[in-house]
């Protein structure tokens, strides 16, 4: 790759490339505001400014340019070091604090807010400004974000975003020069489904999300990377907490599912790891018809003692679960069943489903399937189909015991009545739910916050969830309370952990050959064999 | 009184001549259009760039130069787009030619289209010259009519359209890559160059944006000897005759058609007929409000592109306001900050912030707020607009102010000094 | 909405442009004559329509240039250059001098709606300064009386 160099080190470039996203690329800080790798250059905040000393034919440029309009070339010098480039980023710097209001106090963005950084780093500290300031106030802008005026710098970014990003248009630049203002016109909120994304763009406070607004100082937000559960798209986040509560989701950049983006129903998934009122604290267990508070053992006793007794025919077993599980649990569960009571009668809904086709690729990001693993359970061999056949059929037989894992099938009454029929149920859930209300023993797993798990997003893709915060004290993880039942059931297994049991999948299934775990970890990997899901349908996007 | 160099307002001056197409062509019209046709595109350009003209919209471009630039084989259409958006301050001369004499700079456009293989030319026009639009209007149908306009104008074979574009009130709309924004149906926003307007223009085809004034001299460079005698008109380098247009405290003020070899104490004392009121000068902004200003004692040198740059001041448009012992300096670089902070597009920081900061601080000094430590204040702000803009509309806020500053600085220190 | 002899200047403008979008500025020119000299929320919908442009993007460009109104003006639109060589002759005095002749501000109309004023930048007439234009028509050189006389005669 041909090479141009920034104070004296030379920087790797693809033909075509700015000089910015080079330098950025191979990690050498150029300060800007309005330069985003995924929308137009409009070189308009002047911040990215650079002293170009050679343009690649032995002459420098006349005067300062700006390094995300630049394109780099074979030979060329550039310094971003220098008294003259110091000069011009304390210039800018003061002209965007001419009007900008002290906010920091009372500004979410601050901690986070790249004029306060820049403004720290490259300014003069001492303001010669004594006028008044341009007001605008305060707007509501969207259903998911709010509009501070005040603090706009003018970048444009929100602009763009809705003009090339979704294509709604529902920002615009209105007015000139001094009263330049960039928002909706007329107090039409937007309407879009990704509008906190313009809260993450926005390099200051101007654009904040109504749902963060005021909780808590962003130093002391803790992060940790996982994936979005709302939907099969796999948005990677980072979950961001203090003190074991959620405050939001952020989007991690990832050029292969989300590029930069997260939808806002994805965003609004952080409530549910608040969610504690209806969550199952306890394992518990039937006694004279009402559940109470059991201990694990007692738990797993009186399950393997029920069996034993019962000695149940494999047409007399089944297990259901939701596309909500991770691989590890789908194939414990599957396992369970299998070396437990020679069964495969696995069942999980796999309704139809749309993913929506569009020239804009942001619209592509949210599906029809709110889960996050069905891919999952297809590579795994989960049985089940769009009306739900085959479970109907299976559940006919006089069943004896039945494994209930998360909330499938909610909706089917008919369901819910005949495995109330069965002479064990056993659920494994977080919530409670309508399976956790008839059955005999209920055992807590872990939200998704709480626990590592592997899923596989609609394009086959594998990736994993990170444990952000503590779970509650008296719950286990799926994978080891589904290890745990089956060790009880005469089933030993030595698996110490998550990643342990995604390591004997690797070796017992072809479609996960070859993964390493660390690596999913990192990134995701696509599965090595892939199954067609008959129950997807490509549609037109509305916009 | 001293007397013109009449080639551009040959027709103009004649007190008979009613701007009909008819006696246009009486007057030798579009004789040039027709050798032109009977040329190679390239070698048009070539004696334009052998004539030397350099644009008269302000930048003093050498036109032939630009129209080299025009990309080639790149199976888009080329455009020629004339700017006649005209709003530099004290600049009035290209409407004098599209109300009186439209044809010739008509003629004009139809040459450069064939220089540069452009079969539909658009003349953008700003939208506060209604009575230019409706010459204009006038003319192109009397052209149509004619069939200079349309599939076969005299037998060339080679098909032209022109339309006539109206703006809608802004400065900024001036500037090349703005208009171009602008004639495509939106904000006029300059654009990032590179890439240049000759390889993505309107509509992202080559385009080759001129000034009204260029275009009218390709009548008289393309007619016979035309090459010759235009650069007589001038030191090398600066050919031609150009359109003056003067205001501001002298007794004649109008536009005046001279060589570029007149001296600018002539222009004042000959041809403008001297300071009103017998007062003295004090000063002159000599080429549109963006020209740093000349004192009483600068103004001996000759008025072109080059004498003045050596002067460290420029021509640009050939605007000359010229002030009296009596003008109140700081109300008048107030008047200037306040059209730049009023015509700024607002899309880059320094300019968007400067000029309404600039503006603020020199209307602290008539408020009598003003000191030594402010006056350096307004030097560095105007200063912190040059060369750090994304358009020229940055360095034209920031000369006047650096200028009056350099030049005048008593001006405002009588606005705060007690002693 | 437009009338049928302005709709035919449409067409023929639409027809002159490789894209649509391009004949915004001149259509929009139109639809404000046609709406009594400025633009409403319907008319930018229907020119949006029009030229297969977002309404936003027909709103961001009619508050981008000056000579687009989002209120109606008087019947008489008196525009006052003040500008630098105007300024240098008296252009300043006549804008103040027509304030105070009709009582209002410049930005403002009438309560009769008759007049209204705009002060304004550079409108090219530097030369004859001071000028104005009363809504499309020059005037060149506006002394005050001049500017009175024209006033009380545009009042009958």
């Amino acid at each position: 790759m041909p090479v141009f160099h920034i104070d004296g080190e030379p920087v790797e470039y693809e033909p075509g490339e700015k000089v910015l996203s080079a330098a950025l690329r191979c990690g050498k800080i150029i300060p800007h505001y309005c330069y985003h790798p995924g929308m137009s250059v409009v070189a308009t905040c002047r911040m990215c400014l650079v002293d170009v000393v050679d343009l690649g034919n032995g002459r420098p440029a006349p005067k300062l340019q700006t390094a995300c309009s630049m394109d780099a070339a074979e030979g060329m010098k550039v310094e971003t070091l220098n008294p003259k480039v110091e000069e011009g980023r304390k210039l800018v710097n003061e002209f965007l604090l001419v009007n900008h209001p002290l906010d920091c106090p009372i500004c979410d963005q601050s901690g986070e807010c790249t004029l306060q950084d820049y403004a720290f780093e490259y300014g003069s500290g001492k303001s010669e400004m004594d006028y008044s300031k341009r007001v605008n106030g305060w707007r509501d802008i969207g259903t998911f974000v709010a509009l501070e005026r005040n603090r706009c710098i003018q970048c444009s970014r929100c602009d763009r975003f809705t003009r090339e990003i979704t294509g709604t248009n529902e920002f615009g630049m209105f007015n000139r020069g001094h009263e330049l203002t960039i928002d909706t016109y007329a107090d039409r909120p937007m309407t879009n489904k990704f509008q906190g994304n313009m809260a993450d763009i926005c390099p200051v406070g101007a654009i904040t999300e109504k749902e963060f607004r005021f909780k808590r100082r962003v130093w002391k937000l803790k992060k940790n990377r996982s994936i979005c559960t709302g939907c099969s798209t796999g948005c990677n986040v980072t979950i961001e907490h203090d003190r074991n509560e959620v405050f939001r989701l952020k989007p991690h950049e990832n050029q292969n599912v989300n590029k930069w983006w997260l939808c806002d129903e994805g965003r609004l998934t952080y409530r549910l790891m608040n969610e504690r009122k209806t969550r199952i604290h306890q394992p518990l267990g039937r006694v004279d018809g009402k559940l109470e508070g059991v201990s694990w053992e007692e738990a797993y006793a009186a399950i393997a003692e029920r069996v034993a007794d019962m000695s149940p025919l494999p047409e007399e077993v089944l297990a259901l679960t939701d596309t909500h599980a991770s691989n590890e649990e789908l194939f414990l569960l599957q396992k369970l069943l299998k070396d437990v009571f020679s069964t495969d009668n696995t069942f999980c809904p796999l309704p139809k489903w749309e993913q929506s086709e569009s020239e804009f690729f942001i619209n592509t990001l949210i599906t029809t399937d709110k889960t996050p693993n069905r891919a999952g359970a297809l590579a795994l061999k989960i049985k089940g189909d769009a009306k739900s056949a085959k479970l109907k059929k299976a559940i006919e037989a006089e069943l004896k015991v039945v494994f209930v894992l998360g909330n499938p099938f909610e909706a089917e009454v008919e369901v819910l009545e005949k495995i109330k029929k069965a002479q064990l149920v056993v659920h494994l859930g977080t919530f409670h739910n309508s399976w956790s209300e008839i059955a005999d023993v209920v055992l807590p797993g872990q939200y998704y916050s709480e626990k590592e798990g592997t899923f596989v997003n609609k394009n086959q893709l594998v990736q994993a969830t990170e444990i952000a915060v503590h779970a509650l004290r008296r719950t286990r993880p799926e994978w080891r309370i589904l290890a745990d039942l089956s060790a009880a059931l005469g089933q030993q297994s030595s698996y110490g952990s998550s990643a342990d049991v995604f390591n004997a999948m690797t070796e017992q299934l072809k479609a996960f050959s070859g993964l390493s775990y660390a690596e999913i970890c990192r990134v995701g990997k696509e599965l090595r064999q892939q199954t067609k899901d008959s129950g997807m349908k490509v549609v037109k996007a509305q916009t | 009184m001293a007397e013109e160099t009449l080639v551009l307002f040959k027709n103009i001056r004649n007190p008979k001549y009613d701007k009909s197409l008819a006696a246009y062509k009486k007057s030798g019209g579009f004789k040039s259009l027709k050798k032109v046709f009977g040329m190679k595109p390239e070698e048009v350009v070539q004696e334009v760039k052998e004539s030397g003209i350099r644009g008269r919209g302000g930048a003093g471009f050498p036109t032939g130069l630009k129209w080299s630039f025009m990309a080639k084989g790149t199976g888009k259409p080329s455009y020629l787009v004339a700017n006649a958006d005209e709003s530099e301050p004290g600049t009035c001369k290209d409407r004098e030619l599209m109300l009186k004499d439209p044809h010739m700079f008509l003629e004009g456009l139809m040459i450069g289209c064939y220089a540069i293989g452009c079969h539909h030319g658009y003349v953008y026009v700003r939208g506060e010259y209604f009575p230019s639009i409706k010459s204009l209007n006038a003319a192109v149908d009397e052209l149509y009519a004619d069939g200079l306009l349309g599939p076969d104008p005299l037998g060339s074979g080679f098909n032209l359209d022109i339309t006539i574009h109206t703006g809608a009130g802004a400065y900024i709309c001036g500037e090349e890559s703005a208009l171009l924004d602008s004639l495509e149906g939106k904000r006029g926003h300059p654009r990032v160059k590179p890439p240049f307007p000759a390889v993505s223009g309107f509509n992202g085809c080559p385009t080759s944006v001129n000034n009204v004034e260029t275009l009218a001299c390709m009548p008289f460079i393309l007619g016979d000897n035309g090459v010759e005698a235009f650069k007589s008109f001038g030191p090398q380098n600066n050919s031609g005759t150009h359109l003056v247009s003067l205001s501001g405290h002298v007794n004649r003020p109008g536009v005046y058609e001279l060589r570029m070899d007149v001296n600018m104490k002539d222009i004042i004392y000959e041809y403008g007929g001297g300071i009103r009121n017998g007062k003295k000068l004090k000063g002159v902004i000599p080429g549109g409000s963006s020209s740093p200003v000349m004192t009483a004692d600068e103004v001996d040198v000759l008025y072109n592109f080059d004498d003045l740059a050596k002067k460290g001041t420029m021509m640009g448009s050939a605007a000359m306001m010229v002030f009296d012992e009596d003008t109140d300096v700081v109300k008048l670089l107030h008047r200037i900050t306040r059209f730049y902070a009023h015509e700024s597009c607002g899309q880059c920081t320094p300019c968007r912030e400067g000029t309404h900061w600039s503006r603020q601080i020199v209307r602290d000094f008539l408020n009598g707020n003003g000191s030594d430590e402010k006056l350096q204040r307004l030097n560095r702000v105007g200063g912190n607009m040059m060369g750090t803009t994304l358009c020229a509309l940055g360095d034209a806020a920031a000369m006047p102010i650096q200028s009056f500053v350099k030049k005048f600085p008593e001006e405002f220190r009588k606005y705060y000094a007690t002693v | 909405m437009f009338s049928k002899d302005i709709q035919t200047q449409v067409d023929k403008l639409l027809s002159r442009y490789p894209i649509r979008q391009n004949a915004l500025i001149p259509i929009l020119h139109l639809a404000q004559n046609e709406n009594e000299g400025w633009l409403s929320e319907d008319w930018m919908q229907h020119v949006a329509d029009i030229c297969e442009v977002p309404l936003t993007h027909v709103e961001g460009v009619v508050t981008f240039y000056t000579m687009f109104r989002l209120k109606p003006p008087g019947k008489y639109h008196l525009q006052v250059c003040t500008c630098v060589p105007c300024c240098l002759v008296g252009g300043t005095e006549l804008l103040e001098h027509t304030e105070k002749k009709l009582d209002i501000h410049a930005g403002h109309t009438t309560d009769d709606g008759v007049f209204s004023i705009e002060e304004m930048e550079c409108i090219g007439a530097c030369s004859f300064a001071p000028a104005i234009i009363v809504n499309e028509d020059y005037h060149e050189q506006v002394t005050p009386e001049e500017m009175d006389k024209m006033i009380d005669e545009l009042r009958q």
